[in-house]
Formats: structure tokens, C-alpha cells, sequence
């Protein structure tokens, strides 16, 4: 079986298992809260990649997550709170607007070689203080009065209003996270590669640098803005302050950094790991420190796994596996604590510390076991590659 | 047959003059060399050739298709490649995933699959296959350029334009180079190749051009042209006749 079929195959079978969930949960009769722990992790892990999509493969440094999920929330909350329209018909609104905003700005940033590099980054931050200004101004849009949102009716099949919410999350982040793999796994991908690294040389050996630039973010805006619209129910009530906040932009990056931006899975687990953490932070009534202890972790994995914990974990797959599971075990059999959550929360903490192993020890302790009962050889991006369509 | 035409070309930097009129023209099937004195241009005419610089007047023919004007991935899908002086691989990809890349795009669209394939071949051309999927940062000075041109060979160029290849190398490397370039050239790709070892120069071109302060100033055979008296002063000023 190639490795394509085998992956569409595993995302196939995470569907299905995290679709069953809510039924899971009422029949085990486990608190509503783990469906809602669920769908705002689901939430994160779609934000995160689709930031990669541009700045992970691309390398264009974006601040502008925040706009392309703010122009998502505004356009569904108008839609729906101020024009009536149904719920599900403004969704796909939210995307396409977010999209359309991205090519706008791609089309001005790109054409200008001046606009690369920090000023990219700085551009794309200032967009979110205009989005900002004007829903603030403008009567048709905000105002600053803020717009109701709940109490929005949902397809009936759906659920009540907690099971519909984790669905849509669960379909778009599905969706966004298949995007980032397909976009990987192609000349697309491999070209955003080459721009990534050096962006006139990829030019000289005919990537078609500008629409392949343009292709990535807009793709970015689309999924941010896909799921901003959906979570314009959870926000409940939606004003300019929650909204066009440094919040999204800046979990994004934590994310995709601790994860590693190289690979698709990186946001995916970067996302996971401090949805979790930050959670349990904040239920422990730490939400104050929270924030300083993530990013206090965050500056020690970016010092000491430059390449994100996915790779790590990849390589080091039977320690990770005995790590996550043995740290599991062990809080649960000891009851820590009541909550499963926090078992997991342990588990997360206990493996990424184990990635901090740096290379160079590691490789070394895999030699003094004699090269084998080690973790098998370290598969790298060549292989994806070599196995790549085989 | 000509296959590349430049007629008239300049360029400036602020007040700086880089190309002051070029015309010149390359064969097909040849080795043209393009000499001169540092300075002279050559490296800003393989920049404006490969699309990098736009020139500031002038006109580039390449296959009979006015490329004055096409931005540098429109230039390389007609066919022409340049390797540069100072190696610049994609330094987060393997050798071996450098040349795919160039394979997928460059003068033919290629899959994923089918770049897999190609590396392989040129990977063993230049004799890379033994690093081919360690980091770039293992490589030696000499492995580095040996990717530069199986990178700008894997976009299947009918024209390659060859920036210092032979630059920093020690006389065995350049004489494994020169054996190289002509097993490139047997492969049916007109070169271009700018290049100070006038040895091999002088053992590669059918041709050489001659640039000083942006200006061609001599042409033809190559024993013709070193035995000019305007390249002497070129390259040595005005007492190198004396001496």
C-alpha cells in the first residue's frame, strides 16, 4: 500500500473514531466538557495549519491569522445577526471572503520584492489593526455595540447545539489539516519548499513563485476564515476586542513552532500539546501564569528542537510511545486526579521533555546499545520523497 | 544557428554602469567563454540573461522568442539554467531533493514520482550518489558546485549558463570539473560559462567574448582573442604591452 493511500486511510479512521465521540460520551455518560475540550483543540489544530500552509512552507512570516479568522467571525455574524441569513449558507461566506482578502493583499505584497521579509510579517499585522478600525466604525458591520450570535439555530440532524458545533470543528479541521498534507505531498508543496528556503534561486529553476505564494495564502485565509465563521457560535456574542485580538496570531505561532513548521503534522501536535496544557493551567486556576509558563517552553524547544517536536517524535518513535503511554499509566493508576484530561496533560508534558534530548546525546545512547532495540533508523524528508506515489 | 540573441543591452545601478551596450550572440551546440577583468559584467549579463534583472535597454532573444521582459521562471521554462558563483542550495533539502525539485519544474512539468526517478540520474552524473541524502551542510566546497550544476542540468536546459563552476577549486577538482562540462556539452546543452582559470578557458571554448567596463571588446577564436592587444590591456593595463 503507498504511503498516500495509507495516510488518506489514517485520516479516514481518526473521522470516524473523533465522530463517534459524542455518542461515546453520552453513553459513557462523561461530562459535556470533554466534547467542548475537544472541539477547541480541533479549533487550534485548523487555525495552526492553516498558518503553516504560508508560513511553514512558504516561509513567509504571518501576523495575519488573526484578520483572515476575524474577517470569518464578521462576515457569518453579519450574515446571520443582521441579514438573517441561514447559518449554513453565510459558512462558506466566511471562507470565501477570508480567501478573497488574501489575494488582495498577495497581489500588492507580492509584486513588491521591497515587501519580503519583516515587512511581510509587519504588513500583514497592520491589516488586522485596519479590519479592526473599521468593523468599529462601521454601522454595518460592528459599530462597536458587538452582535448576538447565540441561540443561532443549527441543522437539526446535527445534534444539540454542543454536538453540532464539534461536528462542523471536527469536518473543517479535517479538511484543513488534508489541505496542508495534499499541498505537502505535491509539486505545490515542494515548490513553496523552494521558496522557503531561497526564494530567487527557486524563481531561476522555474517555480512559479507568484502564484504559488498566492495559492498558499489563500488557501491560509480560507481555512482561518472557514472556521472563524463557525466559531462565531461559540463566541456567542461577538465584538471588535475579542475578535481582532494578538490571541490568534500568537497561539498559532506557539503552536506551530513547539510542533515544527517543516511538516504538516507539526502544528497538529504543536496544537494538541498546549491546547491541553494551557487548559489544564487554566481549570488549576493558573490562567494568569499560564501564558508564561507556555511560552517559557517555548523558548526552550526553540532553542533545544529547532525542527519541532514532531520530527523528534518520529524519529524517537518507540520513546515516545513508551513515554506518552508509561506517564498515562502511571497518573492513572496512581489518580493523580479525577480528570482525563490531565492524565493526558502529564503524558504531553513528560514526552515533549523527552524530546529534549539533544541529537547528538541521543545518538550516541542509540550507539551504546549497540545500534539495535533503538527506535529503528531515523526517517527523514528524503524518505516521503523516495516513498512518495510508490 | 544562433540560438541566443542580445542586442544592445545595459544596465545601471544608480550611476554605475554595469552594461554598456552588449551585443553578442551564443551558437547552438557551442562553449562560449565570457571573460573580462573583474567588474567587467559578466555576472550582471548571466543576472539580466536569466530573467533576474530586468535590462534597462536592449533586447534578449532566446529560441527565437523576445525574453527581455520575462520574469526568471518564465526564462528557465523556455529553457535556459545558470548554476551560481557562490553555491546556493535549498539548504533544508537533501541533494538528493534539491535536484527533484529542479526536475518538477524547471523546462517540464514532472511529478513527485517522476522527480524521484531523474535525481537518481543526475545524482550519478555527478558523481554525488554517495551524499545524496545527507544535510547539505556536509558537503564539501566541491560537492556544493557539483549540486549547482546537477541542479541546473535536471531542469533540462537547452542553454546553461555556468557562473565560476571552477572558482576555489584545486587543479584536480577543475580538471575533473573541465572533464564534466564536456560530458554536458556532449549531451547536446549550448554553454555558456564565465570563468578566470583561463586554462580551462582556453581547453573549453569554441568561442570567447571579452567584456570590459560593461562593453565587449573582443571576439572570435580563442587563440585569436588572448593574443589581442586591447585584451592584454584589458586585463593588465596599459604597460602589460611593454612587458
Amino acid at each position: 500500500m503507498n504511503r498516500r493511500r495509507r495516510t488518506l486511510l489514517g485520516f479516514a479512521a481518526v473521522a470516524v473514531i473523533l465522530g463517534f465521540f459524542p455518542a461515546v460520551q453520552e453513553a459513557l455518560d462523561l461530562p459535556t466538557f470533554y466534547v467542548i475540550f475537544l472541539f477547541t483543540t480541533l479549533f487550534w489544530v485548523a487555525q495552526a495549519s492553516s498558518w503553516n500552509i504560508l508560513t511553514g512552507f512558504a516561509g513567509y512570516f504571518s501576523f495575519g491569522q488573526g484578520a483572515w479568522y476575524g474577517i470569518g467571525v464578521y462576515a457569518v455574524s453579519v450574515l446571520v445577526g443582521k441579514h438573517g441569513w441561514p447559518f449554513m449558507a453565510a459558512l462558506p461566506m466566511a471562507g470565501l471572503l477570508a480567501g478573497v482578502a488574501g489575494l488582495l493583499l498577495g497581489m500588492v505584497v507580492f509584486r513588491l520584492r521591497r515587501l519580503s521579509g519583516e515587512i511581510f510579517a509587519l504588513t500583514t499585522l497592520a491589516i488586522a489593526f485596519v479590519l479592526a478600525a473599521l468593523a468599529r466604525l462601521l454601522p454595518a458591520i460592528d459599530g462597536g455595540t458587538g452582535i448576538f450570535m447565540t441561540g443561532t439555530p443549527l441543522p437539526e440532524f446535527l445534534g444539540d447545539f454542543t454536538t453540532a458545533m464539534y461536528l462542523l470543528t471536527l469536518v473543517f479541521s479535517l479538511l484543513t489539516v488534508m489541505a496542508a498534507y495534499l499541498i505537502q505531498d505535491s509539486r505545490l508543496g515542494w515548490g513553496l519548499f523552494a521558496i522557503r528556503d531561497d526564494e530567487q534561486v527557486a524563481d531561476g529553476l522555474g517555480v512559479p513563485v507568484f502564484r504559488y505564494k498566492m495559492t498558499a495564502l489563500g488557501a491560509n485565509a480560507f481555512f482561518a476564515g472557514l472556521m472563524g465563521g463557525l466559531w462565531s457560535l461559540r463566541l456567542g456574542f461577538v465584538t471588535v476586542d475579542d475578535v481582532f485580538n494578538i490571541r490568534v496570531p500568537l497561539f498559532v505561532i506557539l503552536m506551530s513552532v513547539l510542533g515544527g513548521m517543516r511538516h504538516w503534522m507539526g502544528p497538529v501536535v504543536g496544537a494538541v500539546i498546549i491546547t491541553t496544557i494551557s487548559d489544564r493551567l487554566n481549570s488549576a486556576g493558573l490562567a494568569d501564569v499560564s501564558q508564561i509558563i507556555i511560552g517559557a517552553l517555548l523558548v526552550i524547544l526553540a532553542l533545544a528542537v529547532r525542527e519541532g517536536v514532531y520530527l523528534r517524535m518520529r524519529d524517537r518513535w518507540v520513546t515516545t510511545a513508551a513515554v506518552f503511554f508509561g506517564a498515562l499509566a502511571l497518573v492513572t493508576l496512581f489518580d493523580i486526579n479525577g480528570s482525563l484530561i490531565s492524565d493526558f496533560a502529564y503524558a504531553m508534558v513528560a514526552t515533549t521533555l523527552a524530546m529534549l534530548v539533544p541529537s547528538g546525546v541521543w545518538e550516541r545512547m542509540r550507539a551504546n546499545r549497540g545500534g539495535t532495540g533503538g527506535d529503528g533508523p531515523p526517517e527523514t524528508l528524503a524518505d516521503d520523497l523516495t516513498e512518495a506515489n510508490t | 544557428m544562433s540560438l541566443l540573441e542580445v542586442t544592445d543591452v545595459a544596465k545601471r545601478f544608480g550611476g554605475v554602469v554595469a552594461l554598456d551596450g552588449v551585443t553578442m550572440r551564443v551558437d547552438e551546440g557551442e562553449i562560449l567563454g565570457l571573460v573580462g577583468p573583474n567588474g567587467s559584467g559578466k555576472s550582471t549579463l548571466i543576472n539580466v540573461l536569466s530573467g533576474f534583472y530586468a535590462g534597462d535597454q536592449g533586447r534578449v532573444d532566446f529560441a527565437d522568442t523576445d525574453v527581455t521582459s520575462l520574469p526568471a521562471n518564465q526564462v528557465a521554462a523556455l529553457g535556459i539554467a545558470r548554476t551560481y558563483q557562490i553555491p546556493r542550495p535549498f539548504d533544508t533539502m537533501t541533494p538528493r531533493e534539491n535536484i527533484a525539485v529542479s526536475y518538477m519544474f524547471g523546462q517540464h512539468r514532472h511529478s513527485l514520482a517522476e522527480a524521484r526517478e531523474a535525481a537518481g540520474e543526475w545524482l550519478e552524473f555527478t558523481g554525488l550518489g554517495d551524499v545524496a541524502d545527507t544535510g547539505i551542510n556536509e558537503l564539501t566546497l566541491h560537492q556544493l558546485k557539483f549540486l549547482e550544476l546537477a541542479r541546473a542540468l535536471a531542469t533540462q536546459p537547452s542553454l546553461l549558463l555556468l557562473d565560476e563552476v571552477l572558482a576555489g577549486l584545486n587543479p584536480s577538482e577543475i580538471n575533473q570539473s573541465v572533464e564534466m562540462i564536456q560530458r554536458v556539452h556532449a549531451r547536446g546543452i549550448t554553454l555558456l560559462i564565465v570563468e578566470h582559470v583561463m586554462r580551462a578557458v582556453m581547453a573549453l571554448s569554441h568561442r570567447i567574448v571579452v567584456l570590459d567596463q560593461g562593453k565587449v571588446i573582443v571576439e572570435g577564436e580563442p587563440e585569436q582573442v588572448m593574443a589581442d592587444p586591447a585584451v592584454i590591456r584589458a586585463y593588465l593595463g596599459d604597460r602589460g604591452l611593454d612587458a
